[in-house]
């Protein structure tokens, strides 16, 4: 079934912080021309295999937007993502002295993985000790998952619709999707729509025994192309209607046309054929039909040159059948870039999804005029989503 | 306006702290029932109030109930997976395949005791990693992970964690996935569970009472933590009738805000959690004055109910008068990221058995001008009904239920409760 839509969602801005660089055409600038470097594992806590490095934000422009005393009540997760959504805005050119156009009904959603950890622990550890302390009341709110969303919203006094979804690395998938929806359905004037990660002593030690518990170990260990690198980061679109980015003069990066999610749990390449027809079938009339041999797959979860673990086993599988079905080579978002990047891994496919429509050789017959962006966990979780010049 | 396809609700499934299943919860609100009670998790002396309602011990106990939801690993996801079971069977679904089903949960305290129990090795330094909780389960997703992966379902799935809006916004966010066509049924709520570093958080800001929770009262003091889950099973319209399935209520609209005031309070005036409201009525296509009665968040603090008055007022204006008000969380607390789920259950409850119960412990002196309904319930044939929920951050989220013409559904082939 082809759903009518009376608006189109396209991206018209692009915000991202990452450990080796803040903002998206820095980023863009610093991936293209040479793999970031990453620091060594945190000295205090053993690292789960040699290779393994650590990929934290420590300069960004926060005190542009904040003062001291706000960023002393603040955790890293709030100031991180403000800036990242305030560069999205600025990209998109409805941040304008430091005003938002409309911004009662500017929707604002937010997405993370494992993003709460620090803050939690930090809140609960007096409770931690043998002997039980006072908690911080000041640290409270930081310990529920939406509050980051909520701080971007006073920041910006946005008061649109608002949301934060938490369902693990699929997080910013589905954040994205919902955003789009909410664009096509008219409930919003535009979104700004992220995702953060931030880690923390007890973040590395969940995710050392996350790795430990799953034995993906010795896949990344002794893979070539990839080392484990768990990251920090924050990244951000806007989002509007075509019509709005148009009559404002603003042209847009891409166009988000449709996205499908959900849970499977066998590996069969038949499975996935299902999902991806249903997936091409949700699509409204007419756009993203990913023509043969024009199509960029941006695959995001593994893209480990081995395949030997079930996930990785599900993502060759889903690659196959988008190959065969469009002609279209996966191409694996670099880890050695971006790191494991938690509910962030689709943000940064679709912002290099984005950056490769907006900026496609317009005289070519063979440049990519469409982008599927997968996304897989070892969990279990699919999303795919479409998008068009 | 948003609506294509209708979304209707044919099942229920609930936990509280008076026990498993909807008629438990039900029947202890006509009762004017409390499940308020000292705490027996943990040691609660400690701290200003140690008052909470925590589902029964027995139900904790119950291995039959355990196994039969797949063997959880923590409990926040055993009281949700048991919301689910009874939800499907009310629904009729118990030995459907549910291939095609999607589910989307709002929580705010899922995995929250592990948590708590890997920090504490954690913050010891314990080596042995035996001593720690299994890691998939310390994460919040872990609750939507396994409903999906018990029943078996592979289609639209999400968790959304708006503190104590979330399963709201998941009602919400599933009308959605039914309306745009990605799914004719999906579950929706979420479970919640009391843990120390949330007591002891919400006792750190003067939130918990020391006596009783009375909302919209001139005395009020704060609330209780809850315990609980509430799932609904929504369905397409047409889906519904096909299988002569009992429908309970429509879900008319929703909507969503942030007040962009305070990481904590509420707003001062009201408006931020008023355009929640106002987008739910205009989701629905409904107006102000055909709405007859609210399910509010009434968590009996200070800010909360002054400011969901203000709301209330800016929202319904000179129709107030012909709305009933009441709050549920005086009897089962406040279930935190669960509360707009089980309090859907409740209005919904409202509309189908054409009763409201009252606030209980609140005589309704709030000076605010809105309607509390107090002391005994009301008979009433309720043909649109509201609830909702505010939480840290700004998140405000509403939803708007509908009583089912009868007739109509009928000669489709179906029938309203």
């Amino acid at each position: 079934m082809n759903r009518q839509r009376s608006q189109q969602a396209v991206i018209t801005g692009i915000g991202a912080i990452t450990p080796f660089a803040a903002g998206w055409p820095e980023i863009h600038q610093a991936i293209s021309s040479q793999a970031p470097r990453y620091e060594a594992w945190n000295p205090d806590l053993e690292p789960p295999f040699e290779s393994a490095r650590l990929g934290l934000v420590k300069h960004y422009p926060r005190e542009k937007y904040f003062t001291d005393r706000q960023l002393r009540l603040m955790d890293k997760a709030m100031s991180l993502t403000s800036v990242a959504a305030a560069f999205a805005m600025e990209d998109a050119g409805i941040l304008v002295d430091d005003a938002v156009a409309d911004s009662d009904n500017v929707a604002t959603l937010l997405a993370s993985s494992r993003g709460e950890a620090p803050s939690l622990y930090r809140f609960g550890s007096p409770l931690f000790k043998p002997t039980v302390g006072s908690v911080n009341p000041a640290h409270f709110p930081m310990i529920a998952r939406n509050v980051a969303c909520g701080q971007v919203a006073i920041r910006f006094r946005l008061r649109g619709w608002s949301s934060t979804i938490a369902s693990g690395d699929a997080s910013g998938a589905h954040a994205l999707a919902r955003a789009a929806e909410m664009i096509t359905l008219g409930r919003a004037p535009a979104v700004l729509v992220g995702a953060y990660e931030v880690l923390s002593q007890i973040s590395l030690h969940q995710i050392k025994a996350r790795w430990r518990k799953n034995e993906m170990t010795d896949v990344v260990a002794h893979s070539t192309t990839n080392e484990y690198v768990p990251v920090e980061g924050a990244c951000f679109f806007v989002l509007e209607s075509q019509e709005r980015a148009l009559a404002r003069g603003k042209r847009p990066y891409a166009t988000i046309d449709g996205a499908t999610q959900g849970y499977r749990f066998d590996h069969g390449a038949d499975g996935w054929s299902r999902v991806f027809e249903r997936h091409l079938a949700n699509l409204p009339a007419g756009r993203a039909t990913h023509p043969a041999g024009r199509t960029l797959h941006i695959s995001g979860a593994a893209g480990a040159a081995q395949v030997a673990t079930p996930w990785q086993r599900r993502e060759q599988a889903l690659a196959e059948v988008v190959a065969r079905t469009c002609d279209a080579s996966p191409t694996p978002l670099p880890r050695l870039a971006f790191g494991d990047a938690g509910a962030l891994t689709a943000m940064y496919g679709v912002a290099s999804a984005a950056q490769a429509l907006a900026h496609r050789d317009r005289t070519s017959d063979s440049t990519p005029d469409s982008a599927i962006v997968s996304a897989l966990t070892e969990r279990g979780a699919y999303s795919l989503l479409s998008m068009s010049a | 306006m948003t609506k294509g396809r209708r979304v209707v609700c044919t099942g229920l499934g609930a936990v509280s702290c008076f026990g498993r299943g909807v008629e438990t919860f039900w029947s202890g609100l006509v009762a004017h029932r409390s499940g308020q009670a000292e705490i027996s998790l943990f040691d609660a002396s400690i701290y200003r109030s140690n008052l909470a309602a925590e589902v029964p011990q027995s139900l904790r106990d119950a291995r039959d109930m355990f196994e039969a939801a797949g063997s959880p690993k923590e409990e926040a996801t055993l009281l949700a997976t048991l919301a689910a079971q009874e939800a499907l069977a009310d629904a009729g679904f118990t030995d459907t395949p549910k291939t095609d089903f999607g589910c989307v949960i709002g929580t705010l305290c899922s995995s929250s005791r592990l948590f708590e129990r890997y920090g504490r090795q954690f913050s010891q330094a314990s080596a042995d990693q035996d001593a720690y909780p299994d890691i998939d389960a310390c994460t919040v997703a872990y609750q939507l992970e396994h409903i999906v992966g018990h029943f078996g379902m592979e289609g639209p799935a999400t968790l959304v964690s708006t503190a104590c809006s979330s399963s709201t916004d998941a009602i919400g966010c599933a009308t959605d996935f039914i309306r745009s066509g990605e799914a004719d049924v999906m579950l929706a709520g979420g479970g919640d569970i009391l843990c120390e570093m949330v007591h002891a958080g919400f006792n750190s800001v003067f939130s918990i009472t020391k006596d009783h929770s009375k909302p919209f009262d001139a005395a009020r003091s704060g609330f209780f933590i809850g315990e609980g889950a509430g799932i609904l099973v929504l369905e397409e319209l047409d889906h519904a009738l096909a299988r002569g399935a009992r429908i309970y209520a429509e879900v008319l609209g929703y909507g969503l805000s942030n007040t962009a005031y305070h990481l904590t309070a509420t707003s001062e005036d009201g408006v931020g959690e008023a355009l929640a409201i106002e987008r739910c009525l205009n989701d629905a296509g409904v107006s102000p004055s055909q709405v007859q009665y609210v399910n509010a968040h009434g968590t009996a603090t200070q800010h909360n109910d002054v400011t969901e008055a203000k709301a209330l007022r800016h929202v319904f204006g000179d129709s107030l008068d012909q709305l009933l008000v009441t709050s549920i969380k005086a009897n089962v607390g406040h279930c935190m990221g669960a509360s707009g789920a089980l309090e859907a259950i409740a209005t919904i409850k409202c509309i189908a058995e054409r009763f409201i119960p009252p606030t209980l412990n609140s005589t309704g002196d709030l000076d605010a001008g809105i309607p509390v309904l107090v002391r005994e319930g009301a008979a009433r044939e309720t043909r649109y009904a509201l609830s909702q929920s505010f939480g840290f951050g700004g998140a405000s989220s509403a939803v708007l239920f509908g009583a089912v013409d009868r007739a109509a559904a009928s000669a489709a082939g179906g029938y309203a409760s």
